[in-house]
């Protein structure tokens, strides 16, 4: 092997991202829908054209005109400008759960993966526990018991998400346990927790990125969830779940609120399910081009 | 004259299949009642057939496994019982070269982490460390400029040269070297080989040489 005929600096898996990424039509449309939905949440309240919680009793259930492009609410309340702000309590919820079941979940899988013994015994078992009941149905109880709001909706999903990403994690470690590398740097004298960050995390984070991009379309559909059932996020503050429970007592007449709010729910958890698997498409060594 | 290297009446067992509250079927005895004691500076080849347990005498040398019996002394001090908190700081004087140079790097780091990663546990600073890298590439045959490359980047043999120099970063006193070459073809072999004997003869480092291959071993061995 000549040494000229290399390519310096550049690992294989980061030099052929981008041209996997455009020929990959689902993680293309995802990353289209993704980013639109992103952009609509960080600006909600630049592009939003009333105030979200701004009434007009004498204009209700008003049907789309030039004025209100998707029609008024029963309080005469805009409803795309309620559409927006809601992709932004919709999205902050999700990265807030995210953020904290990564970094709970990563933690205490690879303290599991590495250590072994009574620790993992006793990380798993919770996991096992939490894992025995129906995570929506865990979070409703949850909800239930702290009381409504923003902060109980994130608390709650981070409970019973934070079991996935440790297991997954488990495994990931555990795969690379057996590698040489790991042991070399024991025996240079390389500290358990720098081994971690060092040898383990980075070789992980490529199924951890797709499993939460995939997770996100799990979040948002159980904070709808649980808003719609009135113990998620309240009013005034919109939320698509929400928006679909007010819209839903009247959906033969005036179907606007539910049919909007839901065609936004379920367009943006389409788009990070996209998202998610052309992702793994392209970061999974074991899936060859076609 | 003292040993560098004492292992007396070293024992492994490894449990065999668990039943359900994790009580083993059976004990498997991969090392039994091994003594050899390796002087500063020497080589010590090691040598057997597939399977009999001579990577395991490695691993427990190193500490990477705790021996079921027997004790290990390194310096005249017992390693046996040490924790691993314990033990960090001894690792200095006892490095290791594994067989497969690809499982041997992190596909992650750059050449200059991978042979700095004993350098940085023992506290050199940035700039020394460079410098030590530069120093080592040289010393096993690599230009120092491949220092910001990735393993994926280099052949067999050169992993294996830059497993080498990670293991001589610290300028240990005993580097273990298991089947450092047997993964490779005969003419890197001995490139490899006489890269050893040359590291032995100019820093006075002990080897304990672990291979299957005779031929290999009466080539580096003193006894």
């Amino acid at each position: 092997m000549s040494a000229t005929a290399l390519e310096p600096t550049v690992t294989r898996a980061r030099s052929d991202f981008w041209p996997k990424f455009r020929r990959n039509r689902n993680a293309v449309a995802g990353s289209i829908i993704v980013s639109f939905v992103v952009l609509v949440a960080i600006f909600a309240r630049l592009i939003a054209p009333y105030e979200y919680d701004e009434t007009d009793i004498l204009f209700t259930w008003a049907h789309p005109s030039a004025e209100h492009p998707l029609g008024t609410d029963a309080l005469g309340r805009d409803i795309l400008s309620r559409l927006i702000v809601g992709a932004q309590v919709s999205l902050t919820v999700a990265f807030a759960v995210l953020g904290i079941t990564l970094t709970i979940g990563i933690m205490m899988g690879m303290i599991a993966g590495y250590f072994g013994g009574r620790l993992d015994a006793a990380i798993m078992r919770t996991v096992d526990i939490i894992f025995a009941f129906p995570d929506i149905i865990f979070a409703i109880l949850l909800a239930s018991v702290m009381g409504p709001g923003i902060i109980t909706v994130i608390v709650s999903l981070s409970v019973v998400w934070w079991p996935g990403v440790a297991r997954l994690t488990r495994s990931l470690v555990l795969q690379l346990r057996t590698e040489l590398y790991v042991d070399a740097a024991i025996a240079s004298g390389t500290p358990p927790f720098t081994i971690l960050l060092r040898h383990f995390l980075p070789n992980i984070v490529a199924p951890l990125i797709v499993r939460a991009s995939i997770g996100v379309g799990f979040i948002i559909m159980a904070e709808a969830t649980l808003s719609f059932l009135g113990i998620g996020v309240q009013e005034p503050r919109p939320s698509w779940g929400g928006m679909i429970r007010d819209g839903i007592v009247s959906l033969r007449t005036e179907p606007y609120l539910a049919l909007s709010a839901s065609t936004a729910l379920g367009l943006t958890i389409i788009g990070f399910n996209l998202f998610g698997d052309g992702l793994r498409d392209i970061l999974d060594p074991r899936i060859k081009d076609r | 004259m003292t040993a560098l290297l004492e292992v007396s009446n070293l024992t492994k067992d490894f449990p065999v299949g668990a039943d359900f509250l994790g009580r083993p079927h059976a004990q498997l005895r991969a090392v039994d009642d091994v003594s050899f004691a390796l002087a500063p500076g020497e080589t010590l080849g090691f040598v057997g057939e597939s399977g009999c347990g001579k990577t395991t005498v490695g691993r427990l040398v190193l500490k990477l496994l705790a021996p079921t019996a027997g004790t290990i002394r390194f310096e005249g001090v017992d390693i046996t019982s040490l924790s691993e908190p314990e033990m960090r700081p001894r690792r200095r004087d006892l490095q290791v070269v594994f067989q497969d140079p690809y499982s041997s790097l992190n596909p992650r780091l750059m050449v200059r982490d991978i042979v700095g990663e004993p350098l940085r546990n023992f506290g050199f600073a940035r700039d020394q460390i460079d410098r030590r890298v530069a120093e080592l590439m040289r010393i096993v045959g690599l230009p120092p400029e491949y220092m910001s490359r990735y393993p994926h980047a280099f052949s067999g043999g050169q992993r294996q040269r830059i497993g080498i120099a990670r293991a001589l970063a610290v300028s240990p006193k005993l580097v273990v070297c298991d089947e450092a070459v047997s993964a490779l073809d005969v003419s890197i072999q001995a490139q490899i080989l006489n890269l050893l004997a040359d590291i032995q003869a100019q820093f006075g480092l002990a080897l304990l040489f672990i291979s299957h291959n005779l031929g290999v071993v009466r080539h580096v061995s003193h006894r």
